[in-house]
């Protein structure tokens, strides 16, 4: 049972130190970023309701701010995470969207390291 | 056969399958792994069609609900260990689904969501007190049939039907790095523990004795789990293959649970938008009345209280107290203001570790000659039943390491 624990340990602590423990956090504010920009595309075509879009917007600018505080000092992210926060909630789905290919980058990026 | 009579399965399988979490995990797995994830819910649907099916069996011939076989077959031990587990993983089940009711209802109407968490509190305990168990069955059940608009929004968008049925064969995705191995390991064990979640053979099978099935009923419990959770499973899968489709090039893996909506409003407009809205609502809370009177189903027959919807409600007052109080119990758990897709994660991961000690007892009551008589398992369910209890153990054996090596599945 010993043998089960350390090597569970081990792999945990493996994966850790091996991959950027903001990883998560990154990937989670790029989809909420991605699902920002297609709310605010799709209420751009008047397909939503006033309720939905604006539901929908604050819980993701509410979910970034979380996980742009979850980045470690000194992330690659922090620049885009920022950029992100300073944006109005109606901002145009095209700059939303771009900042969110820009952490699926550096996503990548961190992956492959 | 009167279709109505399909109806407690189908709330059992639209609240089982496609309640907060299922939302959550089916549309992230197609999203991530696009359609390699369907076999799992294939396979985990015959699973929870042959032990829904035996636990209705059981219900039915030896009037017996799951947790009577708990307390008798594992002792009064193992049994309050069961029970602990069981009710702390309804409990938090209960508070998720409340809390995605109540995002559904803030998306829907603009008021605040605690706001709304409290008034739906309200809604599913008077509905529960006023109507009869048939009548609570039948509201839910076909209420949540709005969300038959996945099937057709993935119908309109009109997927790759080849990849789709690919996606059927069992498979890992070739070329996965490590971490991604992992994470496609930890979305299927999360996919198997949310389609097997033990509050839905708690439900029915409590709901096969609140309807007084008897041996004659067997046939239409069989029609009922192949129907309902069948349903139930094409349901997740459109969510799934919608997200493969639509989400994966946006580069979403849905974080909010509002974001699988547009599945339907992408091909379907405003108005896929609203039927999906009421579809998630009605399913949610749906799960929510399951888990709670699960709950309160659970505590009853191991103390050996009165209990059952087929009685005024003070004439079971213990029971009655019990799933007036989880309700309570669950509002309070969403007003802290918890993120609800954290309480789906624990829900998923602490259900996983019950799923052995409820399947168990089921299992060797279901073969025993003594209480079952003619209608115990044959040779095909017995070693289907004993061949998903295996599944079921590996799956709680790898839980908890892979929520952590994955950090619950996001990396």
């Amino acid at each position: 049972m010993k043998a089960v624990i350390l090597l569970a340990l081990t792999l945990i602590g493996g994966c850790a130190s091996g991959r950027s423990a903001d990883l998560p956090a990154i990937g989670q504010m790029r989809s909420l970023a991605a699902e920002w920009a297609s709310v605010n595309r799709e209420a751009a075509r008047g397909r939503l309701t006033i309720a939905y879009t604006e539901g929908m917007r604050k819980a993701a600018r509410e979910q970034i701010a979380k996980q742009a505080q979850a980045l470690s000092k000194g992330s690659p992210a922090a620049p885009a995470a920022a950029a992100l926060q300073a944006l109005p909630a109606d901002a145009a789905p095209e700059r939303i969207a771009r900042l969110a290919a820009a952490l699926k980058q550096i996503e990548t990026k961190l992956e492959s390291a | 056969m009167n279709p109505l009579e399909l109806t407690l399965g189908i709330l059992t399988a639209v609240g089982g399958f496609v309640d907060i979490s299922e939302l959550v995990f089916a549309a992230q797995a197609g999203s991530t792994f696009g359609y390699a994830l369907i076999w799992v819910f294939a396979f985990s649907t015959i699973g929870i069609m042959v032990m829904g099916e035996m636990s209705g069996r059981v219900a039915a011939v030896a009037k017996q609900p799951v947790f009577n076989l708990i307390r008798h077959r594992l002792g009064l031990k193992l049994g309050l260990v069961t029970l602990a587990a069981s009710f702390i993983s309804n409990l938090i089940t209960c508070a998720a689904e409340v809390g995605g009711a109540a995002i559904v209802l803030h998306l829907l109407t603009g008021a605040p969501a605690m706001l709304m968490a409290a008034v739906m509190t309200a809604v599913v305990i008077a509905s529960i007190w006023i109507l009869p168990f048939k009548w609570i069955e039948r509201t839910y059940g076909l209420l949540g049939l709005f969300m038959i608009v996945f099937a057709v929004a993935l119908v309109k968008i009109n997927p790759p039907w080849g990849a789709i049925a690919g996606g059927f064969l069992p498979q890992v995705p070739p070329g996965l790095s490590t971490q991604e191995l992992l994470r496609f390991a930890y979305f299927g064990v999360a996919i198997i523990s949310a389609v097997l979640f033990p509050y839905e053979v708690y439900f029915y099978s409590s709901g096969g004795i609140e309807e007084d099935w008897g041996p004659k009923d067997l046939p239409i419990n069989r029609v009922t789990c192949i129907v309902g959770f069948g349903l139930g499973s094409l349901l997740a899968i459109s969510i799934l293959s919608s997200s493969a489709q639509l989400f994966a090039p946006l580069n979403i893996d849905p974080q909010l649970p509002g974001s699988a909506v547009l599945e339907a409003e992408l091909p379907m407009g405003r108005l896929g938008l609203l039927l999906a809205l009421l579809g998630i609502l009605f399913a949610v809370a749906g799960a929510a009345i399951e888990t709670c009177l699960a709950n309160a189903y659970s505590v009853a027959q191991f103390f050996g209280w009165e209990w059952g919807r087929h009685k005024k409600p003070w004439e079971a007052p213990r029971f009655t107290l019990t799933w007036i109080a989880l309700f309570l119990l669950a509002l309070a758990i969403v007003l802290t203001g918890i993120d609800v897709m954290k309480l789906v994660e624990f829900a998923v991961l602490f259900s996983v570790l019950v799923l052995p000690l409820t399947y168990l007892p089921l299992l060797l009551l279901a073969s025993d000659r003594h209480f079952m008589q003619n209608h115990r398992n044959g040779v095909l369910a017995n070693g289907l039943g004993w061949f998903y209890f295996v599944v079921i153990v590996i799956a709680a054996a790898a839980a908890i390491p892979l929520f952590l090596l994955t950090s619950g599945g996001q990396g």
